[in-house]
C-alpha cells in the first residue's frame, strides 16, 4: 500500500510536470469516455433497462399477423381480441389499448381542452400493476358500455386542470360532451401508452363489437408465471387459426402472435442506437490508440529515468505497474472528465432530440451507467496503458537488446495506422448517413409543405350526426374560404406524416374476388373538394372532387397513380370501378401524385380518396393554404372554427413544413450525432498522427540535420515528413475500407436511397482523411524544415 | 587471496552483439577476480567493451558465454526479476550523468532503492539520512535535481548507490560530466567510502582519477590487457 501511494505520487507529480501531454491525453481519454457514457445511458434507458412495472418481462404485445402477405404486426378488431382474451390460456389478462383525441370539459378551465386520451380494457392498470395515487382504476365491467363513464387523469392534468385538488375524484367532467366521473389520479411520470393524459374504459357500440374487420386496436398481455413466450405464440396461433377458421371473411390467412412488450417498444431505436455505439466505441479505441501513441512517445523521453529505475532494482513487474499507476491516474481523471461530458451530452441529447422521448425511457445515468463508466475507465487503462509499459519497461540501461529497427516507432506507427483505419470507418458510416440524409430530403412528400397549415378536429357523436358532420365541414370551409389570405382550404380525415393511416381491402370490379392472400390493399381517405389545391397534390389526370360528389348514392374517387399503376397496369382506370366493403362500387374519376403518407422514406401504397360527404368521420383536419405567410393567418383561422362550434376544444394550426420536418428530424439526428462523432475521430486520428511526426522529427533531428548539411532544402525535409504522413494516412485505408465495408451493412436499417458500400462516399472520405493527414502533418514538416544544422549536429 | 573470498569472479566471459548482419565481439574470454573491500578502475580507450563489462557485471545484461560469480553464487543466468533483485541488494551504481529522477526530490531519490526493496518507511527515512548525511547533501534533501550543480547531483547519486549498503559500488565515468573540482571532491568521496571498506568498481578513462584505485584493468578490444601490451597494441 505504501509503495502504491508512492507510486501514485509520483505519478501525480510527473503529470504535473507534462501539463501539454497529461492535458492532451486526458482531453482524449474524457472525450471517448464522455461520448460512451452518453451513448451507453441511451442505450441502456432504450435496450437494457427493464420496463418499469413490475415483473415486465411478462408483458407481451399481441398482434394479428397475415404471413402470406408478410405483415409481420398488425392491430386486431374489438371482436378478434374479446375472442382472443377468452380463447387463450397463457396470460392473466389481456387488455386493448387505443389512443384518441378526445374534448374534456371540467375542471378550473371554462374551455373545453383537447386531450390524448386512452382508451383501455378495464383490467388495464391491474394487468401493468400499475396503482392510481387517488382512487381507483377501472371495474369490470365498466368497459361493456357504449360510451365511457369513468375516467383515470394522470398527475400532470390533475395539477394543470384541477389544481391538485386531493377532491377530483368522484367529480363529474365532460367527456367529448358526455358525463365521466374521475375515478382515479395515476401516479406521477406514468403515461402509457405514450403521451396519454388521461385514461377511459375501452367501450363500444354493438355495431363496433360485430366488425371483426375493423383492424385498430393494439392488444397487450401478460403472460401466466412459468408460461414461456413459446407456448404464448403457440397458444396464439392455435386462437388466431381457429378464428379464421370460423370467421373466414375477415380472417382468412390471419393469425395471431405473441411478442415481447420491450423488445417491440425498442424495436424503431434498436438500430440507430446500436450504430451510435458502435461510433462511439470506436471513438474510445482511436482515443487508446492515441494515447498509447502518446505514452510511447513519453516512454521514449522517459527511457533514461526508466533504465535508472530498473538500475537501482526495480523489476520489471514494478516499472509496469509504475506506468501502469500513471495510466491510471490518466484513466481516472479522464473517467471522470468523461464523465461530466457524458451528462453533459446527455442534456444535450435530451434538448436536441427532435422527438419527445417515449414515457417509458429515463434517460438518467444510474448505478449500471456509473458502473460502465468506471469498467470501461478500467479496461482504457489497460488498453492504452499496457502495451507502453510492457514496452518501455522491456529494456534496461545498458542492454544489449540492439536489434534493427526501431519497435517503439513501428508500434507508433501501427497505431497511427489503425486510427487512421478506425476513423475512416466511422466517416465512412457518417458520410453514408449524411447522403441517405441528403437523398431522403430531396424526396417530395407528394404534396407541397410550404405555405399550408392543418388543424386536426374531433367532433363528438352527442351532437354529430353524418349530416351534421357534413354540414360543419361545409360551413368550416366557407368560412376559412372567406378569409383574406388564404388561397384554398380543404378538409380530409388524416393529414399526411401524422402517422395516422386507414388501409382497406379492395377487388376491382371486372375481376372476381380473389383469394385471401391476394386481395388488394389501398389507403383511404375521405377529403372535401378543393383538397388536391390545398395539399399541392398534382392531379395527373381526371378530375379532382366538387360539391355535388359523394352526396348521392354514386361513389366515385381519385386514386393515386401507384394505385392505377399496380392495379390496373397498361390499362387506363379513368371511368372503372372497384368494390370496396364487399359490395360497394366505386367509380374513378381523376388520377393524384403518389403521396407518401407513412413518411417520406417508405415507398408510396397504393391510396384512394373518395369525398368527404361519402365518409364523414368524426376525426377530421382542416388544411389551409395561404397567399403568403400561414402563420399571420392562424388567429383568424383559431377564431372561424371557434365561431363555429364554442363547445369545441381550440385547435391549434400548424405548418404542414412542421410534419415534413419531424418526418426527417431523426434520420437528420442520427446522421449529424454520427457526423460529429465522425469528426471528432477524425480529430483524434489526426492528432495522433501528428504526435508521431512530431516525435519523429525530433528523434531524427541529427539525420535531418545531416541532410540539410549536404543540401538538402528546407522544402525537401517538409515533403520528407509530409510523405511520411500522408503515407501512414494511405496505409490507414486499406484496412478501413474493409472494416467499412465490414460494418456497413448494420446501417442499412437507417438509409434510404443509398447502398452500404457506396464507391464515391467512400472516395471522398479518403480524400478528406488524406488532406486531414496532409494538414496534421504540415507543422512537423514546418519545424523540421526550420530545423538548425548547425546546432542539430552540435547536439550530436 | 583465496577463491572463497572473491566478492566478483569472471571466467571465460563473453559479449556479442547481433545486428542485422553483422556480429560484433564487445568482450571476449574475460577472467577477472575482485576482492570484498577492493577498489578496481577499469580504463582503456572509447569502444574497448568498459562499459558492457560494467553493465554485466551490474547485471543490466547479461554474457553470451563464460561464467560470472557474485558473492559466491553464480548470476549470469538469473531471470529478469532474480537480476532486478540482486541489483537492488548488492550493487549501487553511480553513472557519469547521474540519472537522478528529476520529479522527484533529492530525498526521494536517494529513497529509490529501498522503496524497491519494501523497507517499511520508517527504516528508509532513517537510512537515507544517514546517506545523505555522509555525502554531504542532508541540507538539500527536499530539492528537486534541477535546482543542484552537476557536482551535488553525483553525491545525491553516490548516495543513493550506497544507501542500499550494497557489496559492491559500480560507477561508470562518474566525474565524466563534472569540472575538475567537482570532480576532485567526488573522487575524494569515493575514496572515504573505499577507506570505509566499500567495494568499487570504475570505469574511467582518466588516468588522473585511475590513479585514486588499488588496481587498475586496462581493456583494448573487448580483452583485459597489461600495460605493455597496451603499448605494444598503440604502437
Amino acid at each position: 500500500m505504501d509503495s502504491l501511494q508512492t507510486d501514485v505520487r509520483h505519478a501525480l507529480r510527473a503529470l504535473r510536470r507534462a501539463p501539454a501531454f497529461a492535458f492532451t491525453a486526458i482531453a482524449a481519454i474524457g472525450l471517448g469516455l464522455g461520448a460512451n457514457t452518453a451513448v451507453f445511458t441511451a442505450v441502456h434507458a432504450f435496450l437494457l433497462r427493464a420496463l418499469p412495472f413490475p415483473d415486465p418481462e411478462r408483458l407481451v404485445f399481441v398482434y394479428q399477423v397475415n404471413p402470406a402477405r408478410g405483415i409481420e404486426r398488425d392491430v386486431t378488431s374489438i371482436p378478434n381480441f374479446e375472442d382472443w382474451r377468452r380463447e387463450s390460456r397463457s396470460f392473466t389478462a389481456m387488455a386493448g389499448v387505443d389512443t384518441r383525441r378526445m374534448a374534456l370539459a371540467g375542471g378550473r378551465e371554462p374551455e373545453p381542452q383537447a386531450l390524448t386520451v386512452a382508451t383501455v380494457s378495464a383490467s388495464y392498470f391491474d394487468l401493468l400493476g400499475v396503482a392510481p395515487d387517488l382512487g381507483r382504476g377501472f371495474r369490470a365491467g365498466e368497459d361493456a358500455g357504449e360510451h365511457p363513464e369513468t375516467i383515470v387523469i394522470s398527475d400532470a392534468l390533475w395539477r394543470s386542470r384541477f389544481g391538485g385538488d386531493p377532491g377530483v375524484v368522484g367529480r363529474t367532467v365532460r367527456l367529448d360532451e358526455r358525463a365521466a366521473t374521475v375515478v382515479g389520479v395515476a401516479p406521477p411520470g406514468f403515461a402509457w401508452p405514450d403521451g396519454a393524459e388521461a385514461w377511459v374504459p375501452l367501450t363500444a357500440s354493438p355495431q363496433d363489437r360485430e366488425q371483426r374487420g375493423a383492424l385498430f386496436l393494439p392488444v397487450i398481455a401478460r403472460l401466466r408465471p412459468g408460461v414461456t413466450l413459446e407456448a404464448a405464440q403457440a397458444d396464439m396461433r392455435r386462437v388466431g387459426d381457429e378464428l379464421a377458421r370460423r370467421y373466414p371473411r375477415p380472417n382468412e390467412g390471419w393469425t395471431a402472435d405473441v411478442q415481447p412488450a420491450h423488445g417491440e417498444l425498442v424495436r424503431d431505436y434498436r438500430a440507430a442506437l446500436l450504430v451510435l455505439m458502435g461510433a462511439v466505441a470506436l471513438i474510445l479505441l482511436i482515443a487508446c490508440a492515441n494515447v498509447a501513441n502518446l505514452l510511447l512517445v513519453r516512454a521514449a523521453a522517459r527511457a533514461r529515468e526508466l533504465s535508472t529505475r530498473s538500475a537501482l532494482g526495480a523489476s520489471r513487474l514494478r516499472l509496469v505497474r509504475q506506468l501502469l499507476t500513471e495510466s491510471l491516474v490518466l484513466a481516472l481523471a479522464g473517467g471522470a472528465l468523461g464523465l461530466g461530458l457524458g451528462l453533459a451530452g446527455l442534456e444535450a441529447l435530451r434538448t436536441l432530440s427532435p422527438v419527445p422521448l417515449p414515457a417509458w425511457v429515463e434517460l438518467r445515468p444510474d448505478a449500471s451507467v456509473l458502473a460502465f463508466c468506471a469498467g470501461l475507465t478500467a479496461l482504457t487503462t489497460l488498453a492504452f496503458g499496457l502495451f507502453p509499459a510492457l514496452f518501455a519497461s522491456r529494456a534496461p540501461l545498458g542492454s544489449g537488446t540492439r536489434v534493427a529497427g526501431d519497435p517503439a516507432r513501428r508500434a507508433q506507427r501501427g497505431f497511427v495506422v489503425a486510427q487512421v483505419g478506425l476513423a475512416f470507418a466511422l466517416l465512412a458510416c457518417a458520410g453514408l448517413l449524411l447522403r441517405s440524409f441528403e437523398r431522403l430530403s430531396a424526396t417530395s412528400p407528394g404534396f407541397e409543405a410550404t405555405g399550408a397549415v392543418a388543424a386536426r378536429m374531433r367532433l363528438p357523436d352527442t351532437r354529430y350526426t353524418r349530416e351534421r358532420r357534413i354540414q360543419y365541414a361545409d360551413e368550416a370551409l366557407a368560412r376559412l374560404r372567406a378569409l383574406p389570405g388564404v388561397r384554398a382550404a380543404a378538409a380530409v380525415h388524416t393529414v399526411p406524416l401524422s402517422g395516422i393511416y386507414n388501409d382497406t381491402a379492395l377487388r376491382l370490379a371486372d375481376e372476381p374476388e380473389p383469394p385471401a392472400d391476394q386481395r388488394k390493399v389501398a389507403g383511404l381517405d375521405s377529403v372535401s373538394p378543393g383538397y388536391f389545391e390545398a395539399m399541392g397534390i398534382p392531379l395527373l389526370r381526371g378530375r379532382g372532387f366538387d360539391d355535388r360528389d359523394g352526396r348521392d348514392e354514386r361513389l366515385v374517387a381519385v386514386i393515386s397513380e401507384t394505385m392505377a399503376r399496380r392495379f390496373w397496369g397498361d390499362r387506363d382506370p379513368l371511368g372503372r370501378r372497384f368494390v370496396v366493403g364487399g359490395d360497394r362500387e366505386v367509380e374513378v374519376v381523376g388520377i393524384a401524385g403518389d403521396v407518401r403518407h407513412l413518411g417520406v422514406a417508405a415507398p408510396a401504397r397504393p391510396h384512394f380518396y373518395v369525398p368527404f360527404p361519402a365518409r364523414p368521420v368524426f376525426n377530421l383536419s382542416f388544411v389551409v393554404r395561404a397567399a403568403g405567410d400561414p402563420s399571420a393567418l392562424q388567429p383568424a383561422l383559431r377564431d372561424a372554427l371557434r365561431a363555429l362550434d364554442v363547445e369545441l376544444p381550440v385547435p391549434s394550426w400548424a405548418p404542414l413544413e412542421r410534419l415534413v420536418s419531424q418526418d426527417r428530424a431523426l434520420p437528420r439526428f442520427s446522421a449529424t450525432l454520427l457526423a460529429s462523432f465522425a469528426a471528432l475521430a477524425t480529430g483524434l486520428a489526426a492528432l495522433g498522427l501528428f504526435a508521431v511526426l512530431a516525435w519523429g522529427v525530433e528523434r531524427r533531428r541529427t539525420e535531418l540535420g545531416v541532410r540539410l548539411a549536404i543540401g538538402a532544402a528546407p522544402a525537401d525535409l517538409r515533403k520528407l515528413v509530409v510523405r511520411e504522413g500522408v503515407g501512414l494516412a494511405l496505409l490507414g485505408l486499406a484496412p478501413g475500407l474493409a472494416l467499412a465495408v465490414a460494418v456497413s451493412g448494420l446501417l442499412r436499417p437507417l438509409l434510404f436511397g443509398v447502398a452500404p458500400v457506396e464507391p464515391a462516399t467512400l472516395a471522398a472520405v479518403a480524400l478528406v482523411l488524406l488532406a486531414v493527414a496532409g494538414f496534421a502533418a504540415w507543422l512537423p514538416a514546418r519545424r523540421a524544415a526550420a530545423l538548425d544544422p548547425a546546432a542539430a549536429l552540435r547536439a550530436e | 587471496m583465496s577463491e572463497q573470498h572473491a566478492l566478483i569472479t569472471l571466467e571465460g566471459l563473453t559479449k556479442v552483439f547481433y545486428t542485422d548482419e553483422v556480429e560484433t565481439h564487445a568482450l571476449s574470454g574475460i577472467h577477472l577476480r575482485i576482492e570484498k573491500g577492493e577498489y578496481v578502475a577499469i580504463s582503456g580507450p572509447s569502444g574497448c567493451g568498459k562499459s558492457t563489462l560494467l553493465s554485466i557485471l551490474g547485471l543490466l545484461d547479461s554474457p553470451t558465454a563464460g561464467t560470472y560469480i557474485l558473492n559466491s553464487n553464480p548470476v549470469q543466468s538469473l531471470d529478469l526479476s532474480q537480476r532486478a533483485r540482486i541489483r537492488n541488494r548488492e550493487i549501487g551504481f553511480i553513472f557519469q550523468s547521474f540519472n537522478l529522477i528529476g520529479d522527484l526530490t533529492v530525498f526521494e531519490n536517494v529513497e529509490l532503492p529501498l522503496t524497491y526493496r519494501g523497507m517499511a518507511a520508517s527504516e528508509r527515512k532513517a537510512r537515507c539520512g544517514e546517506a545523505l548525511e555522509k555525502v554531504g547533501m542532508a541540507h538539500r534533501a527536499k530539492h528537486l535535481p534541477s535546482q543542484l550543480s552537476g557536482g551535488q547531483q553525483q553525491r545525491v547519486a553516490v548516495a543513493r548507490a550506497l544507501v542500499g549498503k550494497p557489496s559492491v559500488l559500480l560507477a561508470d565515468e562518474p566525474t565524466g560530466n563534472l569540472d575538475s573540482k567537482n570532480g576532485e571532491a567526488v573522487m575524494d568521496l569515493l575514496h572515504e567510502l573505499h577507506r570505509g571498506g566499500a567495494t568499487i568498481v570504475m570505469v574511467t578513462h582518466d588516468p588522473r582519477f585511475a590513479r585514486h584505485a588499488d588496481r587498475t584493468i586496462h581493456m583494448f578490444d573487448g580483452r583485459v590487457v597489461d600495460e605493455s601490451e597496451i603499448a605494444s597494441l598503440s604502437a
